[in-house]
Parts: structure tokens; sequence; C-alpha cells
């Protein structure tokens, strides 16, 4: 159905936290995450959007679907006059390349986690130059995180009580075996924080 | 900081020290090498090859800094059992296959340190380890009571019947008629390790304990050699016996046993329980360092792999850390593994001077040296202590500790690990979710704007996933703060609030801070601050007293220190805040932990409060720490913030946004919104809007009466809660003067 209009954006109702049966069974507003035709927004929490998205937490992974995610989310949150953006870079702690042993390799380890939020930081600035939301731009916060990828940035939301979760399409289909071991986008399909948006390429 | 440490320890200003130490070492080293050689069943050179092949290697290669290596006493256990397993009952034999399997079990150290698993230690929960060590004690007291007492050939089918030998031995000790020297100077020997550290006179200080025990058995020779007209009462099967010659010290070691099950289970004991008793050793010294300084453990355990490998090549037994001579060194002023190397050129020369001498010492002086360690790691206060942390503690301490006895260490470990698993799982809140994600992440660190680390674990955190845990805590810079948040928790066990203890001590010593949020709704499993804690049920938590969390005492304190009241139990209906708009969307469940107090005319009150939002599916609970102010005047109806957040209640309110002339700056930066225009631009004096421009952003808010003031979406630290009092009170200080 979604191929054939070609649906923008598909809003599906979600559980939170899906009973174990059903989750590795699968229900259908899972089904359709782990292969999205398009863009989708999973909504948990209907009340809530009463009073608008007021923080939304976007991913900032380094990957080439990311700037136009970001491009879609930050309209998204200038039409719901979100106040609080934060764009979360999630980076493998295997990154770094020092390995902490002692006092001399733990700053020399810091340095380098520096360096790489610059970086990380300059990247997403320079998406945002792209996506010419200047108006929006006093909103946005940048939060590096060095972390597990894909379950940090729900932890972070839910931490952040955010009220949208804004992340890339996954790039192959999910199957059941990614349920048993999770990666990225599993891990916030498993225990939902808030409202999730798939952004979809297309 | 580095570079003066490094002018403090440069070689020309410490080489003294550390010979000083070095050579204090060395005299407790000498006789304790010999004791656990013997003990262990293998000659006493055994003992000294290990001191002196490990000291120098260590110091050479290691990446620790003042701890001292050599034999340990938790090994004599294994090697012990090996040399009875691989030598069918003869001893010699079994040393031979023994000193192969120590030669493997070197090569797999060094490989565990070369694959960096030198925080496997931190995954064993503590009571288990603190079981094993109880039972390493016992066994050790079992075995060579007998041997201190002078009674040969005591045999029992296992080693709680060895222990129950005991009053047979002291029996037959007495009805044997003759003087039981032997026994009296074993006896002797205890007593002295006993009783030194109650004798304070310096001279006798001066001397350690062991030593003096060498000395006196030493002397007790001569007297009857030169004074007495008698022969010395002691047979030479009572005395150790050092081979003259150095040469014939040296042992190779047999591998021809490689493939024999009983030779890898010696490999796997003696690796397990060396990795071990190094790593603790190596953590606690690293606490006992006057210079604060990290070890590199898994340089060090590569260093002690290789140490014990080529002390296993020519005779010696393992090499380990050693907590007990490391804290000498540590006392003695050490500064540096020159230490180590010193301890062992000492012993290596008093190997070479005096071994004539040290073949006069009777085995049972040695045995009370040992039996003293052993009473050390099985004491009652290990009992007492372990009984404080909590009754799933003390069964899970109990248990290992029987089985270790019984099933050896191996598998007394296993058995304590499932024990501490069934105890967990049975404690636990959330079994199914625990069940479906028992090793997934759970754990978020991120820095926040103020430069502190902000660190929130998930689900449950248990001895299961601690080691990610500190693997964040470790990657944290010495100069940084950290806050642990365990509010999403439902579940934290004994074992991870114990390593969070140390790591608060760690963090304090490097004078930075590590606070702890998010466990007052959580309810100890006993009083003891380690004890493990679980989710509370609302009612258990209605009912909740006596016992505080570090962070209910600490605010107690606070709240005594400034004279105001402190109450910890929960107040279900709080109809002050109610008219506040921040409150309009959201449902207060219960309050708790409030700080009342009076000064001058004012009332404040500091509370933690849980409130939600939306009803059942879509609650969502938030907990936070506010402060409300009643100045007792009347306000006008107001709410300031940082500009732009938190305008979702604007949505659904009357307000809008006010900007006072002359103050552009201010208005820029907060936004402040209301209905009665004129009456907050009478309040917002000159002098208040300079106040909230060189303060931090708080979230303040009126409703007409009361100030409510607030920071973070979270729970406060206790830091962050004395800023927010005194932040309250300045700012009432600045009503009362436009009044």
């Amino acid at each position: 159905m979604c191929y054939q209009k070609k649906v923008d954006l598909l809003v599906l109702g979600a559980i939170q936290n899906e009973a174990m049966l059903r989750y590795y069974i699968g229900s259908v507003a899972r089904k359709i995450s782990r292969r999205p035709p398009c863009s989708l927004l999973l909504v948990t929490k209907p009340n809530k959007n009463e009073s608008g998205l007021n923080s939304i937490v976007i991913s900032g992974i380094d990957h080439p679907k990311t700037s136009n995610t970001i491009d879609m989310a930050l309209n998204f949150s200038k039409n719901f006059n979100s106040n609080e953006v934060v764009i979360v870079e999630e980076v493998r702690p295997s990154k770094v390349k020092t390995r902490i042993e002692d006092d001399l390799t733990l700053e020399k380890a810091f340095e380098e986690r520096e360096n790489l939020k610059k970086k990380e930081d300059k990247r997403i600035n320079q998406i945002i130059e792209l996506t010419k939301n200047d108006s929006l731009k006093s909103n946005i916060q940048l939060k590096c995180i060095f972390g597990k990828v894909g379950y940090s940035i729900g932890h972070f939301a839910e931490i952040k009580n955010a009220d949208l979760l804004v992340m890339n399409s996954p790039d192959k289909k999910l199957g059941f075996l990614d349920r048993f071991f999770p990666h990225d986008l599993e891990y916030i399909l498993s225990d939902m924080p808030c409202d999730l948006m798939i952004v979809h390429p297309n | 900081m580095a570079k003066t440490i490094q002018n403090d320890l440069s070689f020309k200003k410490t080489w003294h020290k550390d010979l000083l130490s070095g050579f204090v070492v060395s005299l407790i080293a000498l006789p304790l090498a010999l004791g656990l050689a013997t003990a262990s069943g293998v000659p006493p050179m055994a003992g000294i090859i290990a001191t002196i092949i490990g000291g120098i290697v260590v110091s050479i290669l290691g990446g620790s800094h003042v701890t001292i290596s050599g034999p340990g006493n938790g090994l004599v256990v294994v090697i012990l059992s090996s040399t009875i397993a691989l030598g069918n009952g003869d001893p010699i034999a079994g040393y031979i296959y023994t000193l192969g399997a120590i030669v493997v079990s070197g090569i797999i150290i060094t490989l565990l340190g070369f694959l960096r698993l030198g925080n496997l230690s931190d995954f064993f929960p503590s009571a288990t380890i603190q079981g094993m060590l109880s039972a390493i004690g016992l066994i050790i007291i079992a075995k060579q009571i007998h041997v201190m007492l002078g009674v040969s050939g005591v045999e029992a089918s296992n080693n709680i019947m060895l222990l129950a030998a005991v009053p047979n031995s002291i029996a037959y000790l007495i009805q044997s008629g003759e003087v039981p020297w032997v026994g009296i100077i074993g006896l002797l020997s205890l007593g002295i390790m006993f009783f030194y550290s109650k004798i304070t006179n310096r001279t006798f200080q001066s001397i350690p304990a062991p030593m003096w025990i060498v000395l006196i058995a030493i002397g007790f020779y001569y007297y009857f050699e030169l004074f007495s007209t008698k022969s010395f009462p002691i047979a030479s099967e009572y005395l150790i016996q050092i081979p003259s010659n150095i040469n014939e010290a040296i042992v190779f070691a047999d591998f021809s046993k490689l493939k024999e099950s009983a030779f890898i289970t010696s490999v796997m004991s003696i690796t397990l329980i060396a990795s071990i008793e190094s790593l603790l050793s190596i953590k606690a010294v690293d606490k006992l360092d006057v210079y604060k300084r990290r070890s590199n453990v898994n340089k060090d355990l590569k260093a002690l792999g290789i140490a014990t490998t080529l002390s296993g090549l020519v005779g010696g037994l393992p090499v380990v850390a050693v907590i007990a001579r490391s804290s000498v060194n540590v006392n003695q002023g050490a500064t540096s593994r020159k230490a180590n190397l010193f301890h062992a050129l000492f012993v290596c020369l008093f190997i070479l001077l005096f071994s004539t001498l040290l073949n006069r010492i009777p085995l049972s002086a040695l045995a009370g040296i040992l039996v003293y360690t052993g009473y050390k790691l099985a004491s009652p206060s290990q009992f007492v202590k372990m009984y404080k942390f909590g009754k799933d503690q003390f069964i899970i301490f109990i248990l290992t500790l029987v089985a270790t006895l019984l099933f050896g260490l191996i598998n007394g470990i296993i058995i304590g690990i499932v024990i501490t698993f069934l105890i967990q799982f049975y404690l636990m809140e959330s079994r199914l979710d625990f069940l479906r994600k028992p090793m997934r992440p759970n754990t978020l660190m991120y820095e926040e704007e103020d430069g502190r680390f902000h660190l929130s674990v998930k689900g449950h955190s248990s001895f299961l996933n601690f080691l990610a845990l500190k693997k964040k805590i470790d990657s944290i810079p010495a100069n940084k703060q950290l806050v642990l948040d365990f509010s999403l928790t439902s579940f934290v066990d004994n074992s991870v609030m114990e390593h969070i203890h140390h790591f608060t001590e760690d963090f304090k010593k490097k004078g930075s801070i590590l606070e702890v949020i998010g466990l007052d709704i959580h309810d100890p499993t006993s009083s003891h601050p380690f004890a493990a804690r679980r989710m509370m049920r609302l009612t258990a938590f209605m009912k909740k007293g006596g016992i505080l969390t570090n962070r209910q005492q600490r605010l107690k304190d606070f709240a005594k220190e400034i004279e105001w009241k402190f109450k910890t139990n929960s107040i279900f209906e709080v109809p002050e805040l109610e008219n506040f708009p921040f409150f309009k969307a959201k449902m207060i469940d219960h309050a708790y932990n409030i700080f009342h107090g009076f000064s001058s005319v004012i009332d404040f009150k500091v509370m933690d409060l849980e409130f939600y939002e939306g009803e059942f599916i879509a609650q969502e609970r938030h907990k936070k720490t506010l402060l409300l102010v009643d100045p007792k005047i009347d306000l006008p109806k107001f709410r300031l913030d940082k500009e732009r957040i938190f305008d979702k209640i604007a949505a659904l309110a009357w307000f809008q946004e006010i900007n006072i002339e002359g103050h552009e700056d201010f208005s820029k930066r907060f936004s402040l919104k209301g209905e009665d225009e004129d009456g907050i631009k009478k309040f917002f004096t000159n002098e208040l809007i300079l106040f909230l421009e060189s303060h931090p952003y708080y979230h303040i808010e009126s409703n007409g009466e009361k100030l409510l003031i607030f920071k973070s979406l979270r729970v406060a630290t206790i830091s962050e809660i004395k800023a927010l009092v005194s932040y309250g009170k300045e700012l009432v200080n600045h009503l009362t003067v436009k009044e």
C-alpha cells in the first residue's frame, strides 16, 4: 500500500514495551518499522502531543542518510515549535585508539576523545548549515556520546524525557535473529523511550 | 602535577628509601617464602626461587608501583592438592609435575595480560571471593595447625575432618609425656604473630614479627648447642632443609602429564587463584600508594606471568602480587618498583650467606606464621562483616566457603557464582525483563554542559554487567566530577554497591567528587551501606523508616548544620504545589526527603518529588528536587526561565512574554511570563535583575503566594541542594529589600 501511494509519512500507534511472545513474533507496528517502506512515526503516548513536541532527540550518527534525517527532523521541529532539539552523535568507543591502562594513557585517550568530539560537532554543524534552519540554531544542542550505537541514544532520550526520537531507517531488513542479538535500531524497538520517527531516504 | 611527581621520584632522591623498605620487606619475605613452600608440600627453596625471580622480573617489566611479588598464600592450597594429585603418593614426582603446571599457567597468565583481561577479578561477586578466601584460610589452618603442634601423620578424608582432628592433636601432645618442644616453638611463634602489633616498644617493632620468630628459633638452637648439656631436642625431620649447594635447589619441570585431566585442573586452579590474588592485591595496594598512581594492571599481569613461567622452569612456586608484604613496603616509605628489586636481592643475599643458619629453623615455627595468615583470611571478624552485609550475602559467603572446603577451589567459586545469581534472581522485581536482556548494555555516559560527567544506569545493575560500568568510570579523567544516576535501575547488587564505594573513595583521593543519586527509592536488603537494593513497592515505601541511604544521611547532616528539619517519609498530598503553572498538566504522586526550615519569617521547603504526566500506558514518571519558598508577602504570578525552554506550559496557559525596559540583556537571556504585567514590572527591580543575571539559571515560578525554584529534571545531588538553598536564601533577601 505504502509503495503504491508513495506515502511520505506513515503514522502508527505502538506499545512501549512488548511482552516476550509478541516481541519475538512481531506486531504490525514493529514489523513495518523493521523494514520501513517510507518514513514512519510510531506514537506511544497519544495524549502527550496536545502540548506539542517540546523536546526532540535526533540521531546524528556518521552515515550518509543522516543529513536527510536531520533536515527532516529540523523541519518537523520547526512546525511543532520545539524548544529543545538535541542532536546526538553516537561514537563507537572503539574509535578511540588509545587503551586506558594507567594515568598517562587515560590522559591521551581523553584528548583523543575531545578531538573526535570536535570533529563530530563540525560535521553536524555543516549539515545544519546546509539545511538552512538558522532560526532554530539557538535551540539546537549537540551531544557527543561514546557508547553502544543505538542503545545510547534510546537511554539518552529516556533521561532527557524527550517527546520524539528521530532515527535513520535501517540499512537492511531487520530479521528474527536481530531480535536475539540486538543492534542499532533494534535496541530502541525493544524498549521505546518515547515516540519514534524513522526517516526513510525517499 | 605529573611532572612534580616524576621529579620527586627521580632515582637519586628515592633509591635509599627503596633500599630500606626492600630490606625490611625481605626480612618478612624470607621466612614467609620458606613457610609457604613447605606448606605447599614442595622444598623450601621453591619459595625462595619464586621470591627472587618474581622480585627481579616484575620490578623490570611490571606496571604497578609499590607492590611486592613473590609466592602467595592463596596458592598454598592449590599447589598442595596439585602435588598430591599429580604425584600419586610420591611428593617429589608430584613437585616436578606441578612445576610443569606452573609453567603452563604462567604462560596463560601472560596471555591474559596481552588480552587485557586485567579486570577479570572484578567480575566475581564480592561475597563469593570472600567465601573462597576464607575457605583458603581455613584450609591453611587445617593443614598447618598439626605441623605447628608438632604432630605428624594426621590424615583425614577432607578439610573439614582435618579441622575436626585438631583437639586430638592437642590431646596427643599433652599425653605424650615428653616436653613437646616442637609444639612449644610453634605456639610461641603463633603468639608472637598475634601479639606483635600490641607491643609498642620501638626497638621490638624495628624487626618484623616473622624475623623475630626466625631469630628466636635460631637462638633456641644455639642455646642447646653452646650452653646446655642436653642435645638439641628437635629431630631433623622437624627442621627445615635447605641444600647447602644452591645448584641442588634448581629442579627442572616435567611436562609428561600435559594431557592428563589432573594436570589441566591444576593449571586452571593455579591460573585462576594466582590471577585473582594478584589483581586483588594490585587494586588494594593502589589505594595505599601515597603518590596516588594507577597501576597498569595488564602490564603487571604480563610480568607476573613471565615471572611465574621462569620460576616454574627452575623449580619455583608461582609468582603473584602479595598484599601483606606490599603494605609493609608502603609503610616503610617505598616509592617505586625498585623496592621490589631490592627485596629480592636481599633475600638472595641471605640465602647465600646464612643457608646453614636457616637449617636450624623448626618447621613448627614457620607453621605458626602460616596459621596466623590463615587466621587473617578466615578471622571471626570476617564472618561478622559478611553477616552485617545482609542475610543474602551471608548465605552466599557460607555456601561458597563450605563448597570450597568440600569440592575444591574451582568448583567452590563456580557454585558461589551460581548461588549469587539465583539469590539475586529471587530478590529481583522484574525477573522476566532481566531474563530477556541479561547482558545487554545498560549504561550511558555523557558530559554535561558544566563539564561534569553524568553516568546513568538502567535496569538491573549487578556483577554480571558491572565490567561495562567500570570501564565507563575508568575512562573519566582525574580532575572531572561524576554524577552516578541509579534512578532508572530496578535492582543494584551488593558487589556493585561495594565497588561504587571504592570508586567514591578513589575520586575523593584524587580531589574530585563522585556523587550517587537515585537510590533513595530503593529498598536495601540490610542496614549495611553496601547492601543490595531493589526498587520498592509502594506499600513498602510507605512503611519505610529507619534505614537511610547515604544521600539521606548526608541531607540529614546538612539539615542539622543549618538547623532545618528533615523528614524522609513520604507525603501523598502536597496542596502547596497545586497552584503552580508547572504542575498544571502534571499529577503529583508523592513528596519525600522533605527539608523544612525557617529563616526570620520566611518558610523554606526542599523536597524530592515524584510526579507523572498522562495515565496508564502513556504515563510518564519524573523525579525532581525543588525548593519552595514562602516569603509571606504578596507576589505577582509569574514564571521565569531560560529563554525558550518549557514553553510547553505556555502553550496551555494564558501567559505572555514580558520585556522589562532598560534590561535588554536580561530579556534576551530569560523568558519572563505572567498575567499582571504592571505588578511584575514593579516586582522586578534593578537589584533583583542584577542578582538574577549574575547567578546561574534556575527555573522560578510564583503562584501569588509562594516561589518554586528548581534546576534540572532529575533528583539533585547534595552539592546541588546546597547551592539551591543558598540561592533561595539570597533571592529572598533581594525581595525583602524591595519591600
